[in-house]
């Protein structure tokens, strides 16, 4: 772990109502760049490929400067070995795939040149398609086409914009697994862009977070997932359920005991004593417990975080459903909550509106969000 | 008379005209289609001046400009090849005549490619010479042959400029437009009709050529 990361970039770039401010330090590893529409994911690859030029900051690749604005370096982007395959690819419309792949491979001789593209071909799954021209094959095809492309110049780093959103549904799941084993095998950085949460789980173990042009979080993605950095975070990931609590102390049990409208939770997040002030807390919707009330015993003695709560709402989504709660007594409509369920389970316990549920709120499930108290409203 | 002789040389001189004002017109639609500045917009208004000022007075500034008195006339005075009054500037005149039909034709043609595949051919690195000869005009030539014809077609009819700086010399300078007049001042009407419906056919004929071309550019864009 002494080798210094491949990539090494932070830089500013201003473009009339955006700025982005970009910080990176990546290895041979796959690093998806997750936001939404408009946070500046695109800018951030066209800026790294020398497509764009930043204002200000540094960026470094297998040790060459590519960019530095004090020392007044700007590599243009035929310079930088850097593949970059756009959103919707770019193949040259004119030139067959074959010419495509050796679009880049103009200073190798012509045998060599050949036998690569013939390489390439075989390892994107594209014989028999070299001379078709691109208007002529799958969209996969044309991805994989795009791909080799970019490969054939042995680029330092790989940049891809959105690879998966022009492709149908189970191809994406096919195509994201080759990428990954493609990844592993070539041990080429490579940044990818999505703002597809399922696309950015499934395809990589580190994921930066981008908002409104700022790297809102830069971590692995169980971190992302379980503990986000701020609540925008966690809603863009889908945390959905946000409460402000207050803390009550820690003395009487192992954990800490808050106050949550009314109710009383117990969390094992230790930066809960750190916080001064309401604390703003977080729970997955798949974390939350539901079952059917068995009427003797009392809720308080089976276990922590235990209430009854009243189903308002169910939302089915294939092969999961949203459920929307407010916990009771009824009257406070701040207590809602909303849990996923899968669809068998939502049949056993034949959830509907109306219908009262026990509900446990597992004290390791509830995040606390650093730095993030706030007045009481 | 014979009409031949200012036939063949119309032929001529349209056609070196347009490619003159092709190769001009090219680097100056590639400038303007990048430049997005001032000086793109002085470069654009240049070009594009011949378009409105009328002939006689774009003639004149010719003139003025290769004439015998000007550093440019005298330079080619002694390299032996004078300009002014000689085919030569018949070519220099129709070329600049035409040259806005070549750029406006050619700019869109060259803004209708998609830019990623210019940030692509970057990225991959090719120069920006490399990346016009093989992606740009490969994808924008049927527009730049359009705009060719177009300027031909102009070419093939100038008149006042050519006048201004090539006077109207048989057999040397006298294009066919200036036959036409000449063979009216003369009272020959079998001679002007001949050679007018000789320009009006070749007219038409290019007329239908770039609706073709621009039907197969307009249509569902697959080619071959």
């Amino acid at each position: 772990m002494n080798e210094r990361p491949a990539l090494q970039a932070h830089f500013q770039v201003r473009v009339p109502g955006f700025r982005l401010d970009f910080r990176l330090s990546a290895g041979p590893e796959l690093v998806v760049i997750f936001g939404p529409s408009g946070s500046g994911k695109t800018l951030t690859l066209r800026a790294l490929a020398g497509l764009e030029c930043p204002q200000q900051g540094r960026v470094t690749l297998q040790g060459k400067v590519l960019f530095d604005s004090r020392r007044r370096v700007y590599l243009p982007p035929q310079s930088r070995r850097i593949g970059y395959v756009p959103q919707n690819y770019a193949l040259f419309p004119h030139l067959t795939i074959a010419e495509n792949i050796a679009y880049g491979l103009q200073r190798v001789p012509r045998a060599e040149r050949q036998s690569r593209v013939r390489q390439l071909l075989r390892r994107m799954r594209l014989e028999g398609l070299a001379d078709r021209k691109p208007a002529q094959v799958s969209g996969g095809q044309q991805q994989r086409a795009a791909l080799a492309r970019a490969l054939a110049a042995g680029p330092e780093l790989l940049l891809m914009d959105e690879p998966f959103s022009a492709l149908e549904g189970s191809l994406r799941e096919a195509l994201r697994d080759d990428l990954r084993q493609l990844q592993l095998r070539t041990a080429i950085p490579t940044l990818l862009v999505t703002h597809n949460l399922a696309e950015a789980y499934s395809l990589a173990d580190r994921l930066l977070v981008l908002i409104d042009g700022r790297v809102a979080q830069d971590g692995t993605r169980w971190e992302i997932f379980q503990h986000p950095a701020t609540p925008t975070v966690a809603r863009l990931v889908e945390m959905t359920n946000l409460l402000t609590a207050t803390p009550l102390g820690s003395a009487e049990t192992r954990g800490i005991v808050v106050d949550w409208e009314g109710i009383r939770l117990q969390i094992n997040d230790r930066a809960a004593l750190q916080a001064a002030g309401d604390l703003c807390l977080g729970v997955r919707p798949e974390m939350i417990r539901l079952g059917a009330l068995n009427g003797e015993a009392p809720l308080e003695a089976m276990g922590p975080n235990v209430m009854q709560a009243l189903v308002t709402g169910v939302q089915e989504r294939g092969v999961d459903a949203r459920v929307h709660l407010v916990v009771l007594p009824e009257g406070n409509p701040r207590r809602q909550l909303q849990a996923r369920l899968s669809q068998p389970d939502v049949e056993r316990l034949e959830i509907t509106p109306g219908r009262r549920l026990r509900l446990t709120i597992p004290p390791d499930a509830i995040h606390v969000f650093r730095n993030h108290t706030q007045p009481r409203a | 008379m014979s009409m031949w002789e200012p036939l063949l040389l119309s032929l001529r001189v349209a056609g070196l005209a347009t490619i003159l004002a092709v190769v001009l017109g090219l680097m100056a639609a590639v400038a303007l289609a990048r430049w997005r500045n001032p000086l793109g917009s002085v470069l654009d208004a240049v070009v594009n001046l011949p378009l409105v000022l009328p002939p006689t007075v774009l003639g004149y500034y010719l003139l003025v400009a290769w004439g015998a008195r000007s550093p440019l006339g005298t330079l080619l005075d002694r390299l032996g090849i004078p300009l002014i009054f000689t085919w030569r500037g018949a070519v220099l005149a129709a070329a600049a005549v035409a040259l806005p039909l070549v750029v406006q034709a050619s700019k869109a043609a060259i803004e209708s490619v998609d830019p990623e595949l210019h940030d692509v051919a970057r990225t991959l690195g090719r120069s920006e010479t490399a990346i016009f000869f093989s992606v740009t005009l490969p994808l924008a030539w049927r527009g730049v042959l359009a705009g060719a014809m177009l300027a031909f077609a102009r070419a093939l009819g100038e008149f006042g400029a050519t006048l201004m700086v090539a006077g109207n010399i048989p057999a040397k300078t006298q294009t066919l437009p200036l036959a036409i007049y000449d063979a009216v001042q003369r009272g020959d009407q079998d001679a002007a009709n001949l050679m007018a419906l000789l320009l009006t056919v070749s007219a038409v004929l290019l007329l239908v050529l770039i609706k073709r071309l621009g039907h197969t550019l307009l249509g569902d864009g697959t080619r071959e």
